[in-house]
């Protein structure tokens, strides 16, 4: 069922059993959930089912530190959300990732990995992938041209992902709006959760639209799943109980922001043609990876290095944080789309002249960093609420580990006599850990509303719930106490489908 | 006395091409047929790169920027008679599983190579 609330009489009451904030991969894969139930949802969505560049202002913000894309163009706000233009990359996290580091300050979830496999399972049907499998050796199986290089695999792992852009708003627009009971209303922004007297329990959510008209939403239980920075945004803009915002008794909501470091750190130089489609883009690919045991002995963050694109290409490729700085994502990616002509020219050449030296694309896991955060600024957007302000910052562990990485690799490239690594320029003085302005993010924000057991380390605990309050949910990476260094979507959705299986569970008694 | 002119000097212009070309020629071939040139970082590098390698190696390094010194630390006989290689290239492998490496102009090479790297900077500067 759609309601469009700009239809509405000014001031209507929506009421229902669950609200969702957010309309995106983590809000419909909730939703979603729930069809067919006993109960009545409301799914809110800020946008309609179109790009709107005024509503996409929305996610307007400003920002310091390390040198990051307009937060305008991060994001889309329409149905479906972000998966409206990602590239569909997916892999889970590795066991490490769930694990505390102690070379890594505030690393460790409250949940294991073994918690999440039967959620990550639903997550690779709810994105349209293959099975639940990231084994080497099953690919291999299936497709016998995707041969790895013969290095040490107690040092270097095959890290396989899965890839299908899966496109949310497209996918799962007609089974929502042909659920009895899930009540889809566009143009609602939320733009201030209203909690009880003691901040102990959310009473209702203001939604307004472009068009002026204010509505309230009334449910039993609310899941906020408008993504990382919004997410944060809204908790710190909701004052009217709580001073420092909702959920922000220990000054932990917005702080740990995170991305992955997505950047050209090396070349990879074999000594001669390495027949293999392992590397390149296809529905299965793999990264070269460092084993969880390196990784504890290095004491070093996670990361992937991708070796598919020819240096002869790359050279003609401006890095990503260079063309994609304009607020309208249309723009940006138009920019980053055609980043050079003579790229794909010598793309070209490469597939008939096999290329021997290699980019190496490091997507490295950012270290859990409370002064890395989203605050609020002074700016109010057209709906009067304060616009987010990202302070993204690096920290020495983040470039040491990518050097290391890279390093580790070379290592072996030479014990199996393949070829050699060379580092970019950047990584070169080791006692530099300053980062150059071309490191890229992928996009991919999470963090802002850590799980954790302790109120004071963390926002929600380990079902996703908001300490302090009872009926206060959060779906999405926002939740990742560390980043892993693979993309979050799926992982995000498997702890979605987990959020949507415990209310169930508990339904009445939480 | 114009078309003379011409002819001498091209001629006198070949001349010191060809024989520039010549002498280049020789001394840098003389080191390739020596086992102490690294052969394998040859695939991928060319020369100037490999001569930057071994200036870097041996300004980070400079108690062995000397031939002597590094012919001695490579430990294999090097005498240019000599074109066995299997005893550098087992150092070097030996070197990358004993993490005996070095980061130079970016290129993690194992310790035996950046020697090569160095001592061939010194012969064909020499």
């Amino acid at each position: 069922m759609h309601i469009d609330t700009r239809n509405l009489k000014d001031q209507t009451l929506i009421e229902g059993d669950v609200c969702i904030i957010g309309a995106g991969a983590a809000g419909i894969s909730i939703a979603m959930d729930w069809i067919d139930t006993q109960y009545k949802v409301i799914l809110l969505e800020s946008g309609g089912f179109e790009f709107d560049s005024r509503l996409q202002e929305l996610n307007d913000g400003s920002g310091s530190g390390q040198k990051y894309f307009p937060l305008q163009s991060t994001r889309l706000r329409y149905f479906g959300g972000t998966t409206g233009h990602w590239t569909g990359l997916c892999s889970p996290l590795d066991s490490l990732d769930f694990k505390k580091r102690d070379y890594i300050p505030n690393s460790g979830w409250p949940i294991t990995k073994a918690d999440l496999d039967p959620f990550y399972a639903r997550a690779q049907k709810t994105l349209q992938l293959g099975p639940y499998n990231y084994d080497y050796s099953y690919w291999k199986n299936q497709r016998p041209n995707l041969i790895a290089y013969p290095l040490d695999e107690n040092v270097i792992r095959t890290k396989i992902w899965q890839i299908n852009a899966s496109r949310f708003g497209s996918l799962y627009r007609e089974p929502i709006l042909a659920a009895p009971n899930i009540h889809l209303y566009t143009h609602a922004s939320a733009v201030n959760v209203n909690a009880n007297g003691t901040a102990s329990n959310v009473e209702s959510i203001a939604i307004k639209n472009a068009s002026g008209k204010k509505h309230e939403v009334r449910a039993k239980y609310y899941i906020m799943a408008c993504g990382a920075i919004q997410n944060a945004r809204l908790l710190l803009a909701s004052r009217n109980q709580a001073t420092n915002g909702l959920g922000n008794d220990y000054d932990v909501v917005g702080r740990y922001f995170m991305e992955h470091l997505d950047t050209k750190a090396g070349e990879l130089w074999l000594f001669d043609t390495f027949k293999t489609d392992l590397y390149s883009w296809g529905p299965t690919k793999a990264e070269l990876a460092i084993t969880e045991e390196e990784q504890v002995k290095n004491k070093i963050l996670n990361a992937t290095v991708s070796v598919h694109s020819p240096l002869a290409v790359g050279k003609h490729v401006q890095p990503l944080m260079e063309t994609w700085q304009d607020d309208d994502p249309r723009k940006a990616m138009e920019k980053t789309d055609n980043r050079s002509f003579m790229s794909k020219l010598v793309r070209l050449k490469s597939k008939i002249m096999k290329p021997t030296a290699f980019d190496m694309d490091c997507n490295t896991e950012q270290a859990p960093n409370p002064n890395s955060r989203i605050t609020l600024s002074d700016e109010l957007d057209y709906l009067g609420v304060q616009k987010p302000h990202l302070h993204w910052e690096l920290t020495a562990l983040d470039k040491s580990s990518i050097r290391s990485t890279l390093s580790l690799i070379g290592r072996q490239m030479g014990v199996s006599g393949l070829g050699r690594v060379k580092l970019k320029e950047f990584l070169r003085d080791e006692n530099d850990s300053s980062f150059p302005e071309f490191v890229s993010g992928g996009f991919h924000h999470m963090g802002t509303t850590r799980m954790h057991d302790d109120p004071k380390k963390g926002v929600v605990d380990s079902n996703c719930k908001v300490h302090g309050i009872a009926n206060l949910f959060i779906a999405g990476s926002g939740c990742f106490p560390t980043s892993g260094a693979v993309n979050p979507t799926l992982t995000l959705i498997a702890l979605s489908h987990r959020l949507s299986d415990y209310l169930k569970d508990n339904y009445g008694s939480i | 006395m114009k078309r003379r002119k011409f002819v001498l000097l091209s001629t006198a212009g070949a001349l010191a091409i060809g024989s520039s070309y010549l002498y280049w020629s020789y001394s840098t071939n003389k080191f390739k047929g020596s086992p102490a040139y690294p052969e394998s970082l040859a695939v991928i590098m060319d020369e100037n790169a490999i001569r930057s390698v071994g200036e870097t190696y041996r300004q980070r390094f400079p108690r062995e920027a000397d031939e002597a010194k590094l012919l001695g630390l490579l430990g294999v006989d090097l005498s240019y008679g000599n074109t066995d290689r299997s005893d550098i290239k087992k150092a070097i492998i030996k070197d990358f599983e004993n993490d005996n490496t070095v980061v130079l102009d970016g290129w993690v090479v194992s310790v035996t190579e950046a020697r090569q790297c160095a001592l061939f900077s010194l012969q064909i500067s020499n």
